[in-house]
């Protein structure tokens, strides 16, 4: 038995067994800082925004989307810490509401976080390798390798470049997720060294030195010796207007596609040592962090590169300044550092590692629910049988390998685009942070018994911030349904047709579970509904 | 026959009464508790002396007049805590004698135990249900004694008739784990223990097993490998998540083949596996939360007809 002397009464320990927890508070937080992903996210935001949201701030709409989705990501910490089970809102709004509107949203999930697994795989070859090659191509003087760079953005070498990654996760996810922790973790480290030396170069890079190396880079690679004008030229010589609120607004729709994802540690809650401070750091310490460095970066490509440069680049066919694409802010660094091979080297070769990783995180999160619901009786157990060797659920990993080859198909295909589903996901959001404002009513002892159980106003600390949450994520649904670059207006018709059948397709999947668990004995309903204590 | 199966519930109150209720919940005709019944932790309430009570709950002092006693102290029960009436003397003593703290310790658990025990009869009799609860490794020996009343069976350490059809195989001990806990001992002789009960088992009746351990390398006993001071051992940054269940268990289901093994013990691994013709299920744990989770599983002769996994 164990005591503590201070003059608060301590409680008294026996020896007994105790669960011991793998993920730390550092394999968390950078499980969720890869999720939000800070070399895509900035890549989109400085491609798009100054070319197609005139008057739009970088900075002030990632400041905001930093902001909106932070009450959010405290919703689910809460909840995590709460409910320390692996799951994620499947578990809490299943608890709290009720088990048919857990499945839809953890469904909603899925639908999505197969999408998202495809589409990354895309982004390997046209936003990684494409710029890695040509800059390869620079530095070693190789018409092949520029070749190759701008083979990248084509649709077969996307979508195969695509299909041999989510190939190789789906082994190393076969072979067990220690495997894919090592890699994350490492590949994680090399990527924010890349961050790290971008944000040297631009800080002490001027404009004119840096225009002046875009030039010598395009130049290089057999475009005009002036670049950067041609490319003004080619987009209609685009200004920057003043300030304008409406455009920074639809223009946050791309760091939200990066800060809303800071809670996916929630589906690893089971697996979380010391899950009140581990999520809370993770989840919306994590936010803190990759809006930081965003808006270092942001404020580092303005002051270097400028906003109106990055705009006509943005807006301009890239072929006239000699590419085959669109250079990523990273290929813009580099070019900035033209002259020092080993820099462009690191440059490229670390942006790459950001470029795939929202890859093996939502394959791992779709195998982890599929697995659950064979668990709970909505899937055929088979899919919940895992390998005696590897002890990982193949079948469940086959199936998620088989969706997103589909559904990177559909984006190489340009039947989905980048943001199309975030709309969609966000609902599920909106009903976890609905299950958070009534918890203290729906399962009192529960709140009672939860880290941060005090009330202001008579209300309970939770409810207030499950209300802030949903208010904040209404706000963004208004902007990405109206995003002029991604809304709904650009939707697609198989996309509408996505959005619309999910909840058919959740409902009728959940009746047939609930016929033949009933025909079995034990209705579905059952399967997760509390057992009335008394 | 239906049966609800659960463990690992360690002190939650509110686990244990809905344990009781989940025969008429899941409409089961037998309800079986696979072990590690009692808490691990005690939470003294000091009377301060002047109506008001103090005790630190979750790593928060809280201070209640004696009308807030009792709301305190399901509080503390809902976690699977003990709490403690004393005074600020008593309370010294338990600080620093411990002989003095872990007799109370063991009376507080009986105790408790018997209450449970007392409630399950209150629950159950006259129901017709069948209710079976057997210690777990992390439970000391002073409970069995409370373990037993009219509606309860306690079937630790031995073969016991379900029904005309079917027997269980029960066993409370584990091989060893890094705690040292009250019933541990090395696999050579669990598997002489368990080789032992099954030559109590009778010829040609349907046989399952209640092992609160689970079986060796299965999924129902991964778990992260510690070290002896109980540090979680990390491979290049990472946790070795290790099978730590038992080989004899895993010998002894291969040996008889039962149609169903219940096994608990590890929370985190939860899950269903086959073992040649013989299911074995963990439904793990999560008592700390109010939430018991179970199986239910229905016998059809010598066939399961489902096997669900429930948490409620």
């Amino acid at each position: 038995m164990a005591t503590e002397a201070t003059d608060a009464p301590q409680v008294f320990a026996r020896k007994a067994t105790g669960l011991r927890r793998e993920a730390s508070a550092r394999d968390v937080f950078i499980y969720n800082t890869n999720n939000q992903n800070i070399g895509i996210g900035v890549a989109f935001v400085v491609l798009l925004v100054p070319a197609f949201y005139a008057g739009a701030s970088m900075v002030t709409a990632t400041i905001l989307a930093g902001l909106l989705a932070l009450p959010m990501a405290c919703v689910y910490a809460y909840f995590a810490s709460a409910m320390p089970r692996s799951g994620g809102d499947y578990v809490y709004i299943s608890r709290t509401l009720h088990p048919y509107l857990g499945f839809l949203s953890s469904w909603n999930w899925v639908v999505w976080l197969v999408t998202y697994t495809g589409i990354p795989a895309a982004y390997l070859a046209q936003y990684g390798l494409s710029g890695l090659f040509r800059e390869l191509g620079f530095v070693f003087n190789s018409p092949r390798l520029v070749s190759y760079g701008d083979n990248f953005t084509r649709k077969w070498w996307i979508f195969v470049a695509g299909s041999l990654l989510l190939t190789f996760f789906a082994i190393v996810f076969t072979l067990g997720t220690r495997l894919y922790f090592r890699i994350q973790n490492t590949c994680f480290a090399i990527a924010m060294v890349g961050i790290v030396v971008g944000l040297v170069i631009l800080a002490v890079k001027g404009h004119s030195d840096s225009v002046a190396g875009i030039n010598a880079y395009a130049h290089g690679l057999g475009g005009p010796k002036d670049a950067v004008g041609a490319a003004a030229k080619s987009s209609g010589h685009l200004q920057q207007s003043g300030f304008d609120l409406k455009q920074t607004m639809y223009a946050m729709v791309w760091p939200l596609f990066i800060t809303l994802y800071a809670i996916t540690s929630s589906f690893i809650g089971g697996e979380v040592r010391n899950a009140k401070r581990s999520q809370f750091l993770a989840m919306p310490g994590s936010i803190v962090y990759v809006t930081v460095l965003m808006f270092l970066l942001i404020v580092g490509l303005n002051h270097a590169i400028g906003t109106t440069v990055l705009g006509q680049i943005g807006a301009a066919d890239p072929t006239v300044m000699g590419l085959g694409s669109t250079p990523t802010y990273n290929e813009l660094i580099a070019a900035v550092v033209h002259n020092q091979g080993w820099l462009i080297v690191i440059l490229g070769v670390s942006f790459v590692l950001w470029t795939y990783v929202w890859l093996p995180i939502n394959f791992l999160a779709s195998t982890r629910a599929i697995l659950a619901w064979a668990f709970d009786g909505i899937f055929p157990r088979k899919l919940s049988e895992v390998n005696e060797r590897y002890h990982t659920p193949i079948l469940a990993i086959v199936l998620v390998w088989i969706a997103s080859e589909v559904c990177l198909y559909l984006y190489v295909d340009q039947i989905f685009n980048t943001l199309n589903g975030i709309f969609c996901w966000v609902l599920s959001f909106v009903l976890c942070s609905i299950a958070a404002m009534l918890f203290p009513y729906r399962r009192r002892e529960l709140w009672q018994a939860s880290p941060w159980n005090g009330s202001t106003l008579g209300v309970p600390n939770i409810t207030w911030l499950g209300g802030l949450s949903t208010i904040c994520l209404l706000f963004c649904e208004y902007w990405l349904w109206y995003d002029p670059i991604q809304g709904f207006d650009t939707w697609g018709t198989t996309l509408r047709w996505v959005m619309v059948l999910i909840i058919p397709t959740a409902t009728l999947i959940y009746g047939i579970a609930w016929f033949t668990s009933k025909q079995r004995g034990v209705s579905v309903d059952k399967v997760f509904a509390e057992i009335p204590p008394e | 026959m239906r049966l609800y199966y659960a463990g690992d519930v360690h002190g939650s109150e509110k686990c244990w009464r809905k344990f009781l209720g989940a025969a008429r919940f899941y409409e089961a005709d037998t309800l079986i508790m696979g072990g590690d019944i009692t808490g691990k932790l005690m939470v003294p309430i000091v009377a301060k002396g002047d109506g008001r009570h103090e005790a630190t709950v979750l790593g928060r002092l809280e201070t209640v007049t004696d009308d807030g006693l009792e709301e305190l102290e399901r509080r503390v029960r809902f976690n699977g805590f003990y709490p403690y009436r004393c005074d600020r003397a008593e309370y010294e003593r338990l600080s620093t004698d411990r002989e003095y703290r872990d007799r109370v310790f063991t009376d507080l658990m009986v105790a408790e135990v018997g209450r449970w025990i007392a409630l399950a009869e209150e629950r159950l009799a006259g129901t017709g249900i069948r209710c079976y609860v057997m210690p777990g490794n992390d439970d000391e020996f002073a409970i069995d004694g409370a373990l037993e009343s009219a509606t309860v069976v306690n079937p630790d350490n031995r073969v016991v008739r379900l029904d005309e059809e079917t027997q269980m195989l029960s066993c409370s001990w584990t091989n060893p784990t890094p705690w040292d806990s009250p019933r541990e001992q090395s696999e050579d002789e669990l598997l002489e223990r368990l080789h032992g009960l099954a030559a109590q088992l009778e010829p040609g009746v349907n046989t399952i097993f209640n092992l609160h351990c689970p079986p060796h390398n299965t999924t129902l006993d991964r778990a992260p490998q510690l070290t002896d001071d109980l540090k979680v051992v990390l491979d290049g940054g990472e946790p070795r998540i290790v099978p730590v269940g038992s080989t004899a268990v895993r010998a002894l289901i291969e040996e008889i083949q039962p149609v169903l093994s219940l096994h608990g013990h590890i929370h985190e691994s939860k899950a269903v596996a086959k073992i040649g013709k013989t299911t074995c299920v963990n439904p793990g744990s999560a008592y700390s939360e109010g939430v018991i989770d179970g199986a239910v599983v229905e016998l059809r002769g010598r066939k399961i007809r489902s096997c669900q996994l429930v948490t409620g």
